[in-house]
């Protein structure tokens, strides 16, 4: 079964040698922090699971992904707010303390351990809810708490204030609303208005991912402690290659002088250069290849459990 | 070169502020408890000096160990003393020879907030809106809903119990908001490590930041502690607490119980943390196999006064250039102790109190409040309680006995009774100066009855039940005099506190009007529904045109097929 996804995921990906090069990065990231004239910098995001109770832990699964996708894309925690009616991850019945699972396999913590949640328990009620959307205080009902509900008018009243107070600037819930499972719509046109998004760190162009794709994708990211032990005065954005040098070769609290301040203009670049230095013998669209690979061998095994 | 020396001259406030004396120290203290756990208590302190320069005409201030994010909203709101409090499980008194946890100004079950607020003219808020702003923002800063609901949630009779630490109450209220059914979980912890200034990377908090590990243990506490530094008193600090219970042996099977750093924490001894002053591991031997006890490498072993007792306390300082603990492991066993066995009998805590609800009906109950003084002296002690507005007792049915005897009016010397205003959301509040005798169990009863809620005031979780805050034994005769020949006065734990009580609040079911209003709507339906077809539907015979040749085999076509009234009619046709 494996086999034959992977021919047809050959097959399929012919036409997707055309990689990013990494030349192309610097212009990119340089028009990410530059632009300021229609750059969105001020994105929120309210996610909230209105579900109680231990047997709806799905319900809170389903919200941490998305914070954990919202996360991934960047989004900082100040920019997420996050309305939780129960606690699973503590709750006594759970055989896994402080952790909640997408699936039995446990592949990925949920909860992780940078969690922020901004309301929880029985401070998420539809009136805190719709005070959040407003500012000012099934399938056509959603129930909090297993309680009380709100009516679909309710919260079409609040995105309709919203719009009025120009609190979002783009139809993405009408878009995704469109979307079906089977879409072939591609970020590129979701993200359509360009709100100033970094492609730096995917080497798949926005055309050639599926907002599906995107949205139901599972990123394995493995975050090294590289300036874990680094003293606290060294750890500026700006001095923070230099700092990084620095104290690799220095045992505990011996950096007494502070680093020296250097605006470096490629400090961006060092994480990456590195990366390119270590895959440098394998050639790009070949990782390209892969990874798709192991995405398409993953949706099908998804597939195959549907069916 | 003007240019250099300008900044000089704009800076030099900076430079003066940022050169305030900072020190961070942080220690991390094991306690084995007799019954096979061990208490974890991790403790980072910060001594800071006020850091805002009155020099310049905007309002500055510089932060270089201290968080702005804590300091700010106390500084703005001229909080004079915080403290933030979350407890989740159970300390049991009884088998771990301890009334409470190591660390003594953790409070009681839940989430609980408590402080002094400076008085001051020149402030355009009342105390309590500045209480409230100051509680919203810290608890969207501890990811928990710290503020009061309403106004009459705030608790201000208890500056008694909370004495302010700085000693001296003229021109301060007290403000005290209790959270009983607050738990603690990540969230939490996310914001008590990044208020750190080595946030969970280095030193001893590295060890604290792994949910899955700590979150696993059974009670734990987290908490802060803020001393604003005020013009009397230059220096502040800022405290902040994490203690957890671990169980060393597991809950099936036997083992033995040595531990190491590693095995509680899956991490070596971390490397320092460079901008701490101290940095220590301690381990306080247990009362009993203490001299069995041995730890490797051998740290200084010192004896210092833990809760009254003289105790061994190993400490092994992570500063000592000599020893380099950071990336190796210390190592804690008992000589010639295979399994553990669990103990049959336990040393008891000088003082324990337990609180339970009997005589509960659905709408009455009594609290019944143990206190036993396991001492050789009787002691002095204000018991408090906090009640929602629904809890009504009935303050003339108080009694007091000494178990096994008689009720005895002389122990409680006196009531002081603060109560709320129903059905305005308010609390009750009450403080009974008792007398504890010697080497007996002093019951305290008071029956209470719960009033009916609106139906929108029930929790959204039906049934479950509403926490009561934990109820707070406060010490009134402790010496602190070292010296002093009474064990239990010498001990600095000032209070003691009952575990939080779910009480049952039934909610009416609801769900009967609407019952009564669809059957008797199913009712009436049908019933009109007959009348109405009796009396306009006339009923006849449907003759059935029959078709030629069509006379063979059972004689029923598509066509012919009998309908309604007329089928007995036409089977008897075709047959």
């Amino acid at each position: 079964m494996i086999l034959r996804h992977l021919c047809s995921a050959l097959a399929l990906l012919l036409p997707l040698t055309l990689a990013l090069s990494h030349a192309e990065l610097q212009p990119q990231i340089s028009q990410l922090f530059n632009t300021t004239s229609d750059g969105h910098t001020n994105n929120w995001a309210v996610l909230v699971c209105s579900s109680r109770y231990w047997f709806n832990y799905r319900h809170m699964a389903n919200t941490l992904a998305m914070y954990r996708t919202l996360k991934r894309l960047g989004l900082p925690d100040s920019n997420i707010i996050l309305m939780l009616a129960d606690d699973v991850a503590c709750n006594a019945r759970n055989a896994f303390p402080a952790t909640v699972y997408a699936n039995s396999g446990r592949q990925m913590d949920l909860y992780g351990d940078g969690i922020e949640v901004d309301y929880r328990g029985y401070e998420v009620t539809v009136e805190s809810f719709l005070r959040l959307l407003t500012g000012h205080g099934g399938n056509e009902f959603l129930k909090f708490q297993d309680n009380e509900e709100v009516s679909a008018y309710d919260v079409a009243d609040a995105i309709e204030q919203m719009y009025e107070k120009r609190r979002f600037t783009h139809n993405i819930l009408q878009y995704l609303e469109t979307l079906g499972k089977s879409s072939k719509a591609s970020l590129q046109e979701f993200i359509a208005s360009h709100p100033g998004i970094s492609t730096s760190l995917s080497s798949v162009p926005p055309d050639d991912i599926l907002v599906t794709d995107f949205f139901g994708a599972v990123a394995s990211v493995e975050v090294l402690p590289r300036d874990a032990e680094l003293p606290l005065s060294a750890r500026q954005a700006d001095s923070w290659e230099v700092a990084s040098g620095r104290s690799r070769g220095i045992e505990g609290n011996t950096l007494s002088e502070p680093p020296v301040q250097v605006k470096h203009a490629g400090g961006w670049k060092r994480p990456l250069e590195e990366k390119e230095e270590y895959w440098k013998w394998v050639p790009s669209h070949l990782i390209l290849g892969a990874a798709f690979i192991a995405l398409y061998i993953s949706l099908g095994d998804k597939i195959e459990q549907i069916e | 070169m003007l240019l250099s020396s300008l900044r000089i001259i704009i800076l030099a406030p900076i430079y003066a502020a940022a050169v305030s004396s900072s020190s961070f120290h942080e220690s991390l203290t094991l306690h084995p408890l007799p019954d096979g756990k061990l208490s974890v208590l991790f403790e980072f302190t910060t001594y800071f000096t006020s850091e805002s320069s009155s020099s310049s005409s905007i309002a500055q201030s510089h932060h270089s160990l201290t968080p702005p994010s804590l300091l700010l909203p106390l500084e703005q709101n001229n909080v004079s003393e915080l403290t933030v409090s979350f407890v989740a499980g159970r300390w049991d008194q009884s088998r771990s020879s301890e009334s409470g946890p190591l660390h003594h100004e953790s409070g009681g079950g839940g989430g609980e907030v408590r402080g002094w607020l400076r008085e001051d003219e020149e402030m355009r808020k009342t105390s309590s809106e500045r209480w409230n702003s100051v509680t919203h923002a810290l608890g969207g800063l501890f990811c928990a809903g710290l503020g009061p609901s309403d106004e009459g949630e705030n608790v201000r009779t208890f500056g008694e119990i909370y004495p302010p630490v700085i000693g001296d109450d003229t021109n301060l209220t007290h403000f005290l908001l209790s959270h009983p059914h607050h738990h603690l979980c990540t969230e939490n912890l996310t914001p008590f490590l990044s208020l750190l200034p080595s946030k969970g990377l280095s030193g001893l908090s590295s060890l604290l930041a792994q949910p899955g590990i700590i979150f696993s243990w059974g009670f734990k506490t987290e908490g802060i502690e803020v001393i604003m530094p005020s013009s009397s008193q230059p220096q502040g600090r800022w405290k902040g607490w994490w203690e957890g219970v671990v169980d060393l042996v597991p809950e099936r099977g036997t083992a033995s119980r040595e531990f190491s750093i590693e095995t509680l924490s899956k991490k070596h001894v971390p490397r320092v943390f460079p901008e701490a002053e101290s940095s220590v591991i301690r381990l306080i031997k247990p009362k009993v196999d203490s001299d069995r006890m041995e730890a490797e490498p051998a740290g200084r072993v010192e004896e210092k006064w833990v809760d009254g007792v003289k105790r061994e306390v190993v400490e092994w300082d992570m500063l000592d250039e000599t020893t380099q603990l950071s990336g190796k492991d210390i190592k804690v066993r008992w000589n010639d102790e295979g399994d553990f066995k669990y103990p049959r009998t336990f040393a008891k805590a000088p003082i324990t109190i337990s609180r339970t609800v009997v005589d509960s009906l659905a709408s009455d109950g009594t609290f019944q409040i143990k206190i036993t003084n396991n001492g050789a002296v009787s002691r002095d002690a204000v018991y408090s309680e906090i009640w929602p507005w629904w809890a009504k007792g009935w303050m003339s049915e108080i009694k007091v006995h000494i178990e096994g005897r008689k009720d005895d009016p002389t122990l409680l010397r006196d009531v002081e009774y603060h109560p709320s205003t129903p059905p305005k959301v308010s609390t009750t509040t009450l403080h009974f100066s008792l007398t504890l005798p010697q080497r007996s169990t002093i019951v305290l009863t008071i029956p209470f009855t719960k009033l009916t809620l609106k139906y929108t005031e029930h929790r959204p979780d039906a049934e479950r039940g509403v926490e009561l805050s934990s109820g707070v034994l406060t010490l009134l005769d402790l010496e602190q005099n070292q010296g002093s020949d009474d064990e239990a006065r010498r001990s600095e734990r000032k209070r003691i506190y009952t575990n939080r009580l779910l009480l049952d609040v039934p909610t009416p079911d609801f769900s009967m009007p609407y019952n009564v209003i669809i059957m008797s709507s199913t009712v009436m339906a049908v019933f009109f529904g007959l009348m109405q077809g009796g009396l306009t539907r006339r009923w006849g015979w449907v003759e059935v045109p029959k078709e030629d040749g069509t006379e063979s085999g059972n004689g029923l076509t598509k066509d012919t097929m009998p309908v309604g009234i007329n089928e007995k009619e036409a089977l008897s046709d075709a047959i």
